[in-house]
């Protein structure tokens, strides 16, 4: 649980930052719209470094490689944009590392980026105290992960995603965090490590034979939704959590579904969860 | 390896920039396209920064007044006048367009009426700097501005050189920046260069041809005896009419690429060339400064260090004596007594004080009411450890004291320590004194490091374990206000005194006044 350690101190720092607002100080916003067209790029390799404020991210049509619109105050916060050789980072720096931190409550910050359809992308977000609404549908994902901080989050694959992902890491530290249609990620195995707070993933749209979910929770409860078709393997690592899996039978340590045998798309899930609450859904 | 590269790719780059007023002509307009769009606006500054798919960037900024276009300044604007006005409120409608909608908004900006002055000039060249951008380079009624325009794209000269390396200069034909249609009947001799232009070729071309940028159009009965080299180029019609091959040369971004590299290469290379006399350089200052007196400098110099150190520890001390004379009091006796007990304490809160730090922000950030007291407690937990620390250590270090001098060691065997502030003084100086005397040692030479790491270790053992007992001695007295733990008045310690001593011991260890 290394991974969810820093996610935690992230998240945490972030809410306590959160709450420490300087009132009434005067705030300078600025606004910058970025747009790139695609020339020739075979690959985008993206990384977003976000504080605080809103995030958007969505698929953008030809000729885009990528748009991105950000709001940030200017007094705080330096926006952050290098672009070179199909690297793309974006994202805001404090330029008064501590006075940055006590502004960020209060923010109307905003990020929104749009991504090209038509590239493969690798894809890095680090999010801080972010609302965070993400639409993955559409995109050409070769590599994804995201690291979000004390936030409310709420992730959707609308479209499958066209090529295969090894490896899908989600870190969520204290947070809201709802991804659904997860399934189109089109990934082999999805990594989930939540901190505190309550976590929600639906696996719609699963079409790979076979995958993997791997849920990692701190503190709070984890309801995870998969398609009725997919037949399900659990394995569960439990200190003072419940788990509530309706259906399910057991051999040995492990449980599985009625359909497991004859399934033609299987989801392995194995589950860590320390305090709280599991909660796995067939509809 | 970099001279021979150097030379590899600027001698074609020479043959071309020789060879290019040959058949120079006048650039046909046309519309540039905008890969990259950037706009900034804000109180401070509205920017606007583009990127063209055939070119250098433009970048025209207004920044607390003073309008620039690219890096120079092309003069001072009045904030929040008229001119100032239009050009925010543009950029304010650029920011929500695409790049080809951008571009059409710029190219048909105009500067507002009535302007004068520095502002007047500013807006008329702001404005013929879009139209410029936009509509292409202006028409031209001689060969210069081609060829200017040719010399003034790094990117193409390095394209242009990049694909003539090797070419025969016999018979070859150059063309810059025009429309060339070669008829049926007509033969060039050599080679055939084209920049920056359009050609119909419907006859034949003996050699090579080479395109940069623009197009060739291969007609039914075209022949190139050679290849076609190409960049940036688009090749339409019959390709069969080509005999040798096709050859790309490098893109625009590959050749800018390759600049890059040969400006790293460059960099390393006098790095390299540097790097023995930077070193020589420092060989010399380091022999010009014997180590005798760095030994000297840094021993006396550590000395100092000591000795403000002691000097804060004991103004720290004597202050919390003045103010908190019991809790000290209490806090040392309780080391005294339980120093064991105090130990372990004060190892365990070494070891879980992060732990239990953590623990307390996530309790008090999950339970939300909470997140206001966890914005006090983030710093104030730290920050009282560490207050428990040194008003521990200060207060062992009094027990030091007090032990030194009734063991009558050397200079403070005839020490008052009926006094507080004597006892804390005396304590202070034994714990410092191990790194005293390593900075001493120091000062006599490299002979004595020995010596020095063992002063220093035992100093360094001797200040933990003091700090340990000292925290401890504060947790388990609550800051001095709980003596449950405490031993006996300073006044009732007879045991450890000696006769002579035993009685001069002042009587009442609590009075302020002893302070």
């Amino acid at each position: 649980m290394k991974g969810m350690r820093s996610t935690l101190a992230l998240a945490l720092s972030a809410v306590a930052l959160a709450g420490t607002v300087s009132a009434g100080a005067a705030q300078s916003w600025s606004d910058m719209q970025i747009a790139r067209a695609v020339q020739g790029e075979e690959s985008l390799e993206v990384h977003v470094k976000y504080g605080a404020g809103r995030f958007n991210l969505r698929a953008v049509d030809a000729p885009h490689l990528y748009r991105m619109r950000m709001r940030f105050d200017e007094d705080s916060f330096e926006p952050l944009h290098e672009y070179r050789r199909g690297r793309l980072e974006v994202g805001v720096s404090g330029n008064q590392r501590w006075n940055s931190s006590l502004r960020l409550a209060d923010s109307e910050a905003e990020l929104e980026l749009a991504l090209s359809r038509g590239v493969p992308i690798d894809l890095r977000l680090e999010l801080g105290a972010v609302v965070t609404e993400i639409d993955l549908g559409g995109l050409q994902l070769t590599a994804l992960d995201m690291a979000l901080g004390a936030s409310e989050s709420r992730i959707r694959v609308s479209q499958r995603n066209p090529l295969i992902l090894s490896r899908a890491s989600l870190k969520v530290g204290a947070a809201s965090f709802t991804a659904t249609e997860l399934g189109n990620l089109n990934a082999r195995e999805i990594l989930v490590e939540a901190g505190v707070g309550e976590v929600k993933l639906d696996l719609e749209g699963l079409t790979l034979r076979e995958s993997e979910l791997h849920a990692k929770m701190g503190l709070g409860s984890l309801e995870v939704r998969i398609p009725s078709n997919v037949g399900i393997e659990v394995q569960r690592s439990t200190f003072l959590a419940s788990v509530n899996a309706p259906g399910l039978s057991r051999r040995g340590n492990t449980f599985y579904s009625e359909n497991w045998d004859s399934a033609e798309i299987r989801l392995r899930i194995r589950l860590e969860s320390v305090l709280g609450s599991v909660t796995i859904i067939r509809p | 390896m970099f001279r021979h590269r150097s030379r590899g790719v600027f001698a074609p780059l020479a043959l071309a920039l020789s060879l290019a007023p040959l058949g120079t002509a006048p650039a046909a307009a046309q519309e540039r396209e905008v890969v990259f769009h950037q706009v900034s606006v804000s109180s401070r500054e509205a920017t606007l920064r583009l990127e063209f798919n055939d070119g250098p960037e433009l970048v025209i900024s207004l920044q607390e007044g003073e309008l620039r276009v690219g890096d120079r300044s092309v003069g001072q604007i009045e904030p929040g006048g008229a001119l100032d006005a239009s050009w925010r409120a543009l950029l304010a409608e650029a920011i929500a367009l695409d790049n080809g909608a951008v571009s059409r908004l710029l190219a048909s900006w105009t500067a507002p009426e009535g302007l004068s002055g520095e502002s007047a000039a500013a807006a008329e060249l702001l404005q013929s700097e879009l139209a410029s951008t936009f509509a292409g380079p202006p028409p031209a009624l001689s060969p210069r501005p081609a060829l200017e325009g040719l010399l003034l794209r790094q990117d193409r000269l390095l394209g242009l050189a990049a694909a003539l390396q090797g070419l025969s200069q016999e018979g070859l034909r150059i063309e810059v920046g025009e429309s060339v249609v070669i008829s049926s009947d007509e033969v060039v001799p050599g080679s055939l260069v084209i920049v920056d232009g359009s050609t119909q070729l419907e006859g034949r071309v003996r050699g090579d041809l080479i395109l940069l940028g623009g197009s060739v159009t291969f007609g039914d009965d075209a022949r190139v005896d050679g290849n076609v080299r190409w960049s940036d180029a688009r090749i339409e019609g019959n390709r069969d009419a080509v005999r040798g091959e096709f050859m790309e040369v490098g893109t625009s971004a590959a050749l800018r690429d390759t600049e890059a590299n040969l400006r790293d290469e460059l960099r390393r290379e006098i790095e390299a060339s540097l790097r023995p006399e930077i070193q020589a350089l420092r060989n010399e200052s380091r022999s010009r400064s014997p180590s005798v007196f760095r030994n000297v400098t840094r021993g006396v110099s550590g000395l100092f260090q000591t000795l403000l150190t002691f000097g804060i520890l004991l103004g720290t001390g004597l202050g919390l004596l003045y103010f908190f004379p019991r809790n000290v009091d209490v806090v040392a006796r309780t080391a005294r007594h339980a120093t064991g007990r105090s130990a372990l304490v004060g190892f365990a809160t070494f070891v879980l004080g992060v732990p239990v730090w953590i623990l307390g922000m996530l309790v008090l950030v999950v339970s939300i009411i909470g997140i206001p007291v966890a914005l006090l407690w983030i710093p104030a937990f730290p920050l009282a450890v560490v207050l428990a620390m040194v008003a521990g250590y200060l207060a062992v270090a009094q027990n030091l004291g007090r032990w030194a001098s009734l063991r009558q060691f050397g200079p403070f065997q005839s020490a008052d320590v009926s006094r507080p502030a004597m006892r804390l003084g005396i304590g202070l100086m034994v714990l410092l004194s191990g790194f005293a005397a390593a900075h001493l040692l120091q000062i006599f030479g490299g002979i004595f490091m020995p010596f020095r790491v063992i002063l220093n270790a035992a100093a360094g053992v001797l200040g933990v374990l003091t700090v340990a007992v000292g925290l401890g001695a504060m947790i388990l007295s609550r800051g001095g206000r709980d003596p449950a733990f405490a031993g006996p008045s300073w006044d009732n310690d007879f045991d450890d005194a000696p006769a002579s001593w035993s009685q001069d011991v002042d009587t009442d260890p609590l009075d302020e006044e002893a302070l």
